[in-house]
């Protein structure tokens, strides 16, 4: 049986789009929004914007190609978003950088999938300037990088390396990372366990940046 | 013209989805809603327009001081937090319009309660009556006369707000906790400061009352909230919180601050308790205002006395309304959204008071007793959440909710991310669950208070009609 196209086009709609309120959550199908976490100044006065997303499946990948369905205007439609979407809350993933004169401008990231389009704009709004290098109790990100000898990033900016792959045979990533485990005065009991959830903390020798000993992770 | 009145009255509401029923229960048609919409709007309408003409107008010396003393001038005086002085006629006259403006829409004094639904009673109840509501008015629409200034009650003592605010019911507090100072930036990300502080207790003593505060005065500014948590080498199974964030160790919260929360009294014959070697892990969170400003804070304590031991310990517990799977919170552009939580009583409990918690896109936060039997009593309602106000609700001795074995507790919250808001710093952002203050949150603080079966049966004897104070209603 053939259904009109209309038809078709106005029940995928409503499947999509329209959410009720407490409806409960979808394995799939659903649709994936961009998350604004903030934005910080550079060194050179340029700004970094930093986003995330929110896929609002429990357990759908999404794949969406950079282009009209993924696209980051102006200055895009690719200023370096993700094309594929885990599932649930993912944060800050990439950063967008932006002029030291981007005033009160903004950037809209625009996803559409499974028949729904999320459309967020973004800027420097001072109420979302981030910190992202140190926090309230002197602690740093830690530092990760694609050789022993680094270079490393370090907090949300992004770090890149060339490689070279064969088709159809799997290509180790080879991730060294590293903190200098600086002992908070105050830290939490807590926050002690947890770190030392992640299992390399213990590899990791202590002392200033320079002094470290990364640990490698492979995968 | 109805129809004009009704679409005005809806539009200025917000769509409840699942809102709490007191009198318009769950499945109320849209007819129904309409008619409740216009004798809303006749209400307050009513409030405002009832200064018909009167041969006697109320005046500033004679009828408005008093309401001012008993529920305005604690804040509302030199030196305090309020900025306007509400104390003689010259200071209160200039403010007369803001004045009937912020009391006839019930945001003033901050009591964002539903008085329509659920518990009415309450410890430190500082919101107007609707007769005290109606004089106000009627005086600023007659002019916001002074009247004779003989007719003026005698002007009242406030206590040094360097003091504490228990002072008055317990004296100066057995000891004083303060916090490591910490230098906000005047511009920056938020902040959460954790510092650790020794509790000074050589034996296990109980906690009949806990007032905290910033340091400062300026510190009030920065401050979002904070924590204490207890960290102690606790035994007992229930008074381990996993909400609080406190984690092993952890016996949750002792208290927690936010404007407009201040302190916690327990009722008699119920404490907290404080272990040897406890400490408390503060969590200060603070936000840039524009000027740099360093504070601290600081937690007053009240024991019981050496030997004294309450029959029943309290817990700071917190029940969420967020999401248990996906995005805690999914609050998407221009929209306003609803999410709920429910929580099981593992042992028959005395729930002492309600705090909501939301941030910025607060709106409305309920909170509900489902009871084994299937009976619903919802409990509180805050209908008109304020984020600069986090008010707690504490239930009086006789109104707070006793509830079996079993009653699953359910929250639910709403938070309007529409440019309706004025709070909402850009009603185009996706908002999800976080710590921040243009993240969000959606819980309710309450201090539950767990009893024996036997204790429980005791009371149920006594109160065979069931708590009346709260709304009650079948299961669907």
């Amino acid at each position: 049986m053939r259904l009109p196209a209309a038809f078709v086009l106005a029940v995928c709609s409503l499947s999509a789009a329209e959410q009720l309120p407490l409806e409960p959550k979808h394995d799939s199908g659903q649709n994936v929004t961009a998350a604004f976490e903030g934005w910080y100044k550079n060194p050179d006065g340029t700004f970094n914007i930093l986003l995330g997303y929110y896929n609002r499946n429990l357990k759908q990948d999404l794949d969406i190609p950079i282009g009209p369905n993924n696209r980051i205007e102006p200055g895009g439609p690719d200023r370096g978003q993700p094309t594929h979407f885990l599932p649930g809350r993912q944060w800050g993933m990439f950063n967008v950088t932006v002029p030291k004169d981007f005033g009160d401008k903004k950037i809209t990231w625009t996803l559409m999938v499974n028949g729904s389009t999320t459309e967020v704009p973004v800027g420097l709004n001072p109420l979302w300037e981030l910190s992202p290098f140190v926090d309230a109790t002197g602690n740093t990100p830690p530092y990760v990088g694609f050789a022993e000898t680094g270079p490393f990033a370090q907090g949300p900016r992004s770090i890149t390396s060339v490689m070279t792959a064969t088709v159809s045979q799997p290509l180790s990533l080879t991730a060294w990372v590293a903190d200098d485990a600086k002992k908070v005065p105050g830290a939490s009991p807590a926050a002690e366990s947890t770190a030392a959830g992640h299992g390399y903390v213990d590899q990791i020798s202590r002392g200033r940046l320079g002094d470290f000993q990364p640990c490698k992770i492979t995968g | 013209m109805r129809s004009h009145i009704l679409v005005g009255c809806i539009n200025a509401g917000f769509p409840r989805f699942l809102q709490p029923g007191g009198a318009m229960a769950r499945g109320t048609d849209l007819l129904a809603r309409g008619a409740f919409a216009l004798l809303v709007c006749l209400g307050v309408s009513g409030l405002s327009t009832a200064a018909e003409p009167s041969s006697k107008a109320p005046t500033f010396a004679k009828d408005i001081t008093p309401i001012f003393q008993e529920k305005c001038q604690d804040c509302h005086r030199k030196g305090s937090m309020a900025p306007m002085s509400l104390i003689t006629y010259e200071e209160t006259r200039p403010w007369a319009k803001a004045i009937k403006q912020r009391v006839a829409s019930r945001n003033m004094p901050p009591w964002h309660l539903d008085k329509t639904v659920g518990i009415q009673q309450f410890q430190n109840d500082i919101s107007l009556s609707d007769e005290q509501i109606s004089t106000i008015v009627r005086w600023v629409d007659a002019g916001a006369p002074l009247g004779d200034p003989k007719d003026m009650p005698a002007a009242k003592t406030w206590q040094d707000d360097n003091g504490w605010k228990l002072a008055k019911q317990f004296g100066q507090p057995d000891f004083v906790l303060k916090s490591d100072a910490y230098t906000m930036p005047a511009h920056g990300q938020d902040v959460w400061f954790k510092p650790l502080t020794d509790v000074p207790v050589t034996e296990p003593r109980w906690v009949r009352a806990v007032e905290m505060r910033p340091g400062t005065p300026a510190g009030r500014r920065i401050t979002h909230h904070v924590l204490a948590r207890l960290l102690q080498d606790e035994k007992d199974p229930l008074a381990i919180n996993d909400g609080s964030g406190g984690g092993p160790g952890s016996a949750g919260l002792l208290m927690e601050w936010a404007i407009g929360k201040n302190y916690d009294v327990y009722r008699l014959n119920t404490g907290k308790l404080l272990l040897p070697g406890s400490q408390i892990w503060w969590e200060l969170h603070l936000h840039a205002v524009g000027e740099e400003i360093r504070d601290h804070a600081e937690l007053a304590v009240y024991l019981y006395p050496k030997g004294e031991e309450p029959k029943y310990r309290t817990r700071l517990t917190l029940f969420g309304a967020q999401a248990s799977q996906g995005s805690p919170l999914d609050i998407k552009p221009n929209t306003i959204s609803e999410t709920e939580n429910f929580h099981v009583l593992a042992q028959p409990a005395r729930l002492e008071n309600f705090q909501p918690h939301m941030h910025l896109r607060g709106k409305a936060m309920a909170i509900e007793a489902i009871l084994p039997n299937g009976t619903r009593q919802m409990l509180s309602y805050v209908d008109h959440f304020n984020f600069q106000w986090m008010t707690n609700y504490i239930y009086a001795d006789d109104a707070a909710p006793v509830l079996p074995k079993g009653t699953i507790i359910h929250v639910t919250a709403w938070h309007d991310n529409t440019a309706a808001n004025p709070n909402n710093p850009d009603h185009d952002q996706w908002v999800g669950w976080g710590d921040r203050t243009v993240d969000e949150m959606a819980h309710a603080w309450v201090n539950v208070t767990y009893i024996t079966e036997q204790d429980y049966q005791d009371w149920l004897a006594k109160h065979r009609a069931g708590p009346a104070a709260t709304t009650q209603r079948a299961s669907n």
